[in-house]
């Protein structure tokens, strides 16, 4: 065959469009920002530049996206001064958070996604006037972070007026969320879309729908959205009487969502009770320690999953597990029991 | 009807015939046939299209002519993958880069999704993690910045780091 001689240039507009968006917003801008003239253009279009992701999610945990400081000093240098006009929202892992954010102005700033928060990087972000807190107190209106439980610097998010939707997500098992968390919640009462995915001790009762009513729905009048994935764990003790996953579910009744899904454990050798709701559909990444219990369902934003259970996982459950989570990357799996029931029926 | 054929014409001049279930994997191709109500006896004409280049398409059709329908597009949250070319798509796109820009073309012509979803992620696995350096070699692309313009940005650059 003829060697034809139609090369990059020769492609319209609407087909680079197409092979641009099988990328990354970052892989475009490293690579094409600053090659020629018509590409500078193409590349400044709203699907490329409003959403900047330098965040993956891998092996249970959020790792920066930019793999060398020389990628680094290329977008705070030259890409990000260029085009920090168009930038509505960042996803920002800590190493990187302060010198993006310092990297340009970016007015049009409104959505803020921090991930593996560590205490100093979050007290010059929320704190210091000249990085970045000023952008919080003017710009931001939603804001997900992602950190190690109990950290009190997170109550300098509090001073962002503006903040309409707050995101919580917490890998780790933290100790008594109330005790913190649903104070910081309070002093932020302009919120109107809340996202709290969290795992936490509980001394005397599972985090429940009254439990929502009585310390969030109450006291915090403007929310109008709330998605939540909450798994509360007690430990046994003396106590014998839990309520069951039917006690659990008539507390939602008059929730206004479409479904909230609950299920409870015990687990005798660990001398604990789990609770596990969530609204569904479900917009969590991880999904952990799931039991016999699971009652199924599709997520497709889980990458990684554990399962946990006193119990054997026999075959059926695993069938279920894999029509759940089609776009499982990782799974981790404790179980120290035998399967009872034979896949293979003998006839 | 199987086996059954149409005659359509590359625009230098030759003749294919084409199984019609094949040719209707081209939604250009089965919208004149069905919704135009052009005769299967009528020699279609495709203007854009070379005929070394509609072998290639031929081919690629034929070898996919029982896939099932492509997925609707991913959610957009979703990372992207630009490592899931089949291995026979590998080896059907180890052209030149001419020839494949000019798949691309006939793909998005012709509006046949497949194809043209697997020529565009074979440029795009051409264009990741390289340098805009790399990338000007690699497709053979001159900076039309000028030295003024180029100054400029190394100025902004420094007050950037500076600040």
């Amino acid at each position: 065959m003829e060697y034809s001689c139609i090369e990059l240039d020769d492609i319209p507009d609407e087909i680079l469009l197409i092979i641009f968006q099988k990328l990354d917003n970052i892989d475009v801008l490293y690579s094409l920002h600053g090659v020629n003239k018509q590409l500078n253009k193409t590349i400044r279009d709203p699907i490329f530049t409003t959403s900047l992701n330098f965040v993956k999610w891998s092996s249970n945990k959020f790792l920066n996206k930019l793999s060398s400081n020389v990628i680094l000093n290329r977008f705070c240098l030259q890409i990000l001064p260029d085009i920090s006009i168009k930038i509505k929202w960042f996803h920002l892992e800590s190493s990187s958070i302060k010198r993006i954010l310092r990297a340009a102005n970016y007015p049009n700033l409104y959505e803020l996604g921090l991930y593996n928060m560590k205490e100093k990087t979050a007290r010059r972000l929320f704190i210091d006037e000249r990085l970045s807190s000023s952008i919080f107190k003017r710009q931001i209106k939603r804001l997900i972070i992602t950190t190690e439980p109990n950290k009190n610097y997170l109550l300098a998010i509090t001073k962002t007026p503006n903040l309409k939707c707050f995101v919580l997500s917490c890998a780790w098992e933290m100790t008594y969320f109330d005790e913190f968390f649903l104070q910081l919640l309070y002093r932020m009462s302009n919120l109107e879309k809340l996202g709290l995915y969290i795992t936490t001790y509980v001394r005397d009762t599972f985090i429940d729908g009254n439990y929502l009513k009585k310390n969030i729905f109450n006291r915090m009048p403007q929310l109008n959205e709330f998605s939540f994935d909450f798994r509360s764990l007690l430990f046994i003790n003396n106590q014998i009487n839990f309520p069951s996953n039917e006690d659990i579910q008539r507390t939602f009744t008059d929730f206004q969502y479409n479904k909230i899904i609950s299920y409870v454990n015990h687990f005798l050798e660990e001398n604990q009770a789990q609770c596990h709701v969530y609204s569904y559909p479900s917009q969590i990444q991880y999904y952990q320690r799931i039991t016999n219990h699971f009652p199924g369902g599709i997520f497709k934003y889980v990458r990684l999953i554990s399962l946990y259970d006193e119990h054997p996982f026999e075959h059926e459950f695993f069938i279920r597990i894999s029509q759940s989570f089609p776009f499982i990357e990782k799974l981790s799996l404790i179980n120290n029991q035998t399967q009872t029931i034979s896949q293979f029926i003998n006839c | 009807m199987a086996g059954h054929k149409i005659k359509l014409q590359s625009n230098d001049g030759d003749i294919f015939d084409v199984e019609v279930e094949i040719a209707k994997l081209s939604i250009t191709i089965k919208t004149m046939l069905e919704d135009l109500s052009m005769n299967e006896e009528e020699i279609i004409p495709l203007p854009n299209i070379n005929s070394a280049i509609f072998k290639k398409v031929i081919q690629w059709t034929t070898h996919h002519k029982d896939d099932p329908p492509l997925p609707p597009e991913d959610d957009e949250n979703r990372e992207k993958n630009t490592n899931d070319i089949s291995s026979w798509d590998q080896e059907f796109l180890k052209v030149d880069q001419g020839t494949l820009f000019e798949l691309i073309l006939a793909a998005n012509y012709l509006d046949i999704k497949g194809l043209l979803d697997v020529t565009c992620t074979s440029v795009a696995n051409m264009i990741k993690g390289k340098t805009s350096e790399e990338i000007r070699q690699t497709f053979n692309i001159k900076n039309d910045f000028t030295p003024q313009e180029e100054e400029q940005i190394k100025k902004e650059n420094e007050w950037c780091e500076n600040k």
